[in-house]
């Protein structure tokens, strides 16, 4: 690797050995998605909001940077090389759905189908009160268009640098910086109100 | 220390990540920078915001396996 280049002192990965030629055997290869599934899948997740969904999407992106694999070039992380790769193949998935069946509307509260799933049945010390403010949350945060909501997620949840971010979502810095001030307001503005209105009650 | 380079500090800093010298850096920073100090506040709510209230669930166990079934039926 000629271009490799000093890289800041924070770096997740300290060399891209997932690019090491032994991970082209698949069997090897599921040590790297070991590795990353988790951040992969959260992403995505909080990305389409459906569990199913998320679990497909995973798999399908994993495939993508298995045969990728070759074009990482170590000037990001692999992991936010890995976040592009998901970014990319979620939104265009919401796309895809928005543009065949469901109206926008439906698909930024759909939350039907996630409640279901075992994973999200709250802890029995959690009560009532706490569990629909942690619904009116959610539907705020899930409210955001995706756009907005990837840059949150990547920047609060995941704590991920703001030129990474850039990298992720193939928009500039200023952009990532105005983006996420919007999302900041939104968020906030909806969260007050929530707020505002469980008082009245 | 760059108003930037602070901001791609702090939520390294909210988690617990950064070592005494430049855990340091960022304080002082956000200390004297209006700027910055919105920001280390913003950080701090939504981080907490988001992390206690989203759910987080975890990749089905046999994920890895379904990859490398995917991949080897693709070859
Ligand atoms: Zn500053």
């Amino acid at each position: 690797m000629l271009l490799k280049k000093r890289r800041p002192k924070q770096q997740r990965l300290p060399e891209p050995v997932e690019q090491r030629p032994i991970f082209r055997d698949p069997r090897n290869f599921s040590l790297v998605v070991e590795k990353y599934q988790t951040i992969v899948f959260r992403y995505v997740f909080n990305m389409v909001h459906d569990y199913h969904q998320a679990e497909d999407l995973t798999q399908e992106i994993f495939a993508k940077v298995y045969r990728f694999l070759p074009s990482y070039n170590a000037k990001y992380p692999f992991s936010a090389w890995l976040l592009r790769i998901a970014h990319n193949h979620a939104v265009d998935y919401t796309r895809l759905r928005r543009l065949q069946t469901v109206p926008y509307e439906a698909v930024a509260n759909e939350d039907s189908v996630a409640e279901d799933h075992s994973v999200f049945v709250a802890p029995e010390s959690v009560g009532p009160d706490e569990v629909s403010q942690r619904k009116f949350i959610q539907d705020a945060i899930y409210a955001l268009p995706v756009d907005n909501r990837a840059v949150i997620v990547l920047r609060y949840l995941e704590g991920v640098k703001l030129e990474e971010i850039a990298y992720i979502l193939g928009i500039p810095l200023g952009t990532v910086k105005s983006r996420i001030n919007r999302a900041r307001l939104v968020l906030q503005r909806a969260l007050a109100q929530a707020f505002l209105e469980r008082s009245r009650r | 220390m760059s108003c930037i380079a602070v901001q791609n500090l702090i939520s390294q800093y909210l988690d617990g990540r950064l070592e005494g010298a430049e855990a340091e850096l960022v304080r002082c920073h956000v200390r004297e920078c209006a700027d910055c100090a919105q920001d280390f506040q913003d950080s701090q709510f939504l981080s907490r915001l988001l992390k206690e209230n989203l759910d987080l669930p975890e990749p089905p166990k046999d994920l890895p396996e379904s990859v490398i079934r995917t991949v080897e039926r693709d070859k």
